[in-house]
């Protein structure tokens, strides 16, 4: 068990993973328009961490961007529909434990493509990468109390709650609901599905 | 959010749902003699709108049947044949689900009359409605019925939907009033809930 401090370590690029209707390949600063057209929308960000500026600054994609691809501590593929691969819907991204339960992963997906499922079917497919090919023993996941269909993507994943603790997000003060996915149940949960 | 208009994103395939008694499961072109010999009832049709070509032709269900069949292939809308767990697979009635397109109505269906009187319309409409709201997360579902549909109306009275509007539709029967419902996730989970506690 170590815990990867060392914040010079840059990931790799991530492989690019397909699923029945999404391809999510890596970020790329090309991404940055359609990414800061989608995000820029009170809906979206409400929700998450209060680092993320608000208003959103009209450069705030590009330099986000930017600075993911410089840094490399976090795994992003940018949401795309299968056949369409230019056009970017939304962000999921993953990173090491850090130790602290802090959330692994993030993700986020334009409001046009909400109710359709899309967001669980990208997640079980980075989820499947960092349990299967990256062997990562678990997932720390949150999400504000308040964010109904961020939590309902970790009950399906059959993540569980370990606590709550309080946070700010863009809206104010706020509740981050803290969940653990762990490999073994996750692989378990596949296999019955697919038989069942 | 953007000014030009989104192609909407496909929906997942239409998935196996069950309930006590029954299984709803994708429909299939193997479905359209049966439909041809159960769908073309007055009491059926008359409340259904007037796009319903009446009297119903020979090739009816079979050209119904392939129309919805191309709409689930492009992922557009849900289509279950809805069946009875204790007589196997064969289709009594019919259940549709899709995304709000601004004309305010997103589930369509219809029962064997033979079948009615048992609840099970609203045991259908209850799993589908369960699907939209915690599986997909609609925020809301807009309903509608023609007045005087008193089956159709009870179902949404059920499912704790409230009347918001009512507006002249043509219908098999001839012009009418329909009746239109918002049903929100928000309600329905509450009434779901309160349910369990009990």
């Amino acid at each position: 068990m170590t815990t990867p401090t060392d914040t010079d370590i840059r990931l790799p690029l991530p492989p690019v993973l397909e699923t029945e209707r999404l391809t999510l390949r890596p970020m790329r600063l090309a991404d940055a328009p359609a990414l800061q057209r989608r995000f820029n929308d009170w809906e979206v960000v409400k929700h998450l961490n209060g680092h993320v500026p608000w208003p959103y600054p009209d450069d705030g994609a590009e330099s986000h961007v930017r600075d993911s691809l410089e840094k490399r501590d976090r795994y992003y593929w940018t949401i795309t529909l299968r056949g369409a691969p230019d056009d970017a819907l939304g962000l999921i991204s993953i990173k090491p434990d850090a130790g602290d339960q802090s959330e692994q992963r993030g993700f986020w997906l334009g409001r046009d493509f909400w109710g359709r499922g899309l967001m669980t079917e990208a997640a079980e497919r980075v989820t499947e990468h960092a349990f299967v090919d990256l062997q990562w023993p678990h997932l720390w996941l949150g999400n504000a109390e308040a964010n109904r269909a961020s939590h309902r993507v970790k009950e399906k994943q059959g993540a569980k709650i370990m606590g709550r603790v309080p946070i700010r997000t863009v809206s104010g003060d706020a509740i981050k609901v803290v969940w653990l996915l762990k490999r073994e149940d996750w692989l378990k949960r596949r296999e019955l599905s697919h038989v069942g | 959010m953007s000014d030009e208009p989104e192609k909407p994103a496909p929906l997942p395939p239409t998935p196996v749902l069950e309930t006590p008694r029954l299984i709803l499961r994708p429909l299939r072109a193997s479905d359209a003699p049966t439909i041809q010999r159960r769908f073309p009832q007055w009491e059926v049709v008359r409340f259904l709108s007037a796009i319903v070509p009446w009297p119903y032709p020979p090739d009816g269900a079979a050209a119904n049947t392939a129309a919805c069949l191309a709409e689930l292939e492009r992922r557009e809308k849900f289509h279950w044949a809805i069946t009875l767990k204790a007589s196997g697979d064969e289709l009594i009635g019919v259940i549709d689900l899709w995304p709000e397109t601004g004309k305010r109505t997103q589930r369509g269906f219809w029962l064997d009359p033979a079948f009615w009187g048992r609840g099970l319309m609203t045991e259908a409409a209850e799993r589908v409605s369960e699907y939209a709201f915690t599986e997909l997360d609609w925020t809301e579902l807009y309903l509608c019925n023609a007045e005087g549909n008193t089956g159709s109306h009870r179902v949404k009275e059920k499912q704790g939907a409230r009347i918001i509007d009512r507006v002249p539709a043509a219908y098999v029967s001839g012009p009418g009033t329909k009746v239109v419902w918002l049903l929100k996730q928000e309600d329905w989970l509450r009434r779901r809930e309160m349910r369990h506690v009990r």
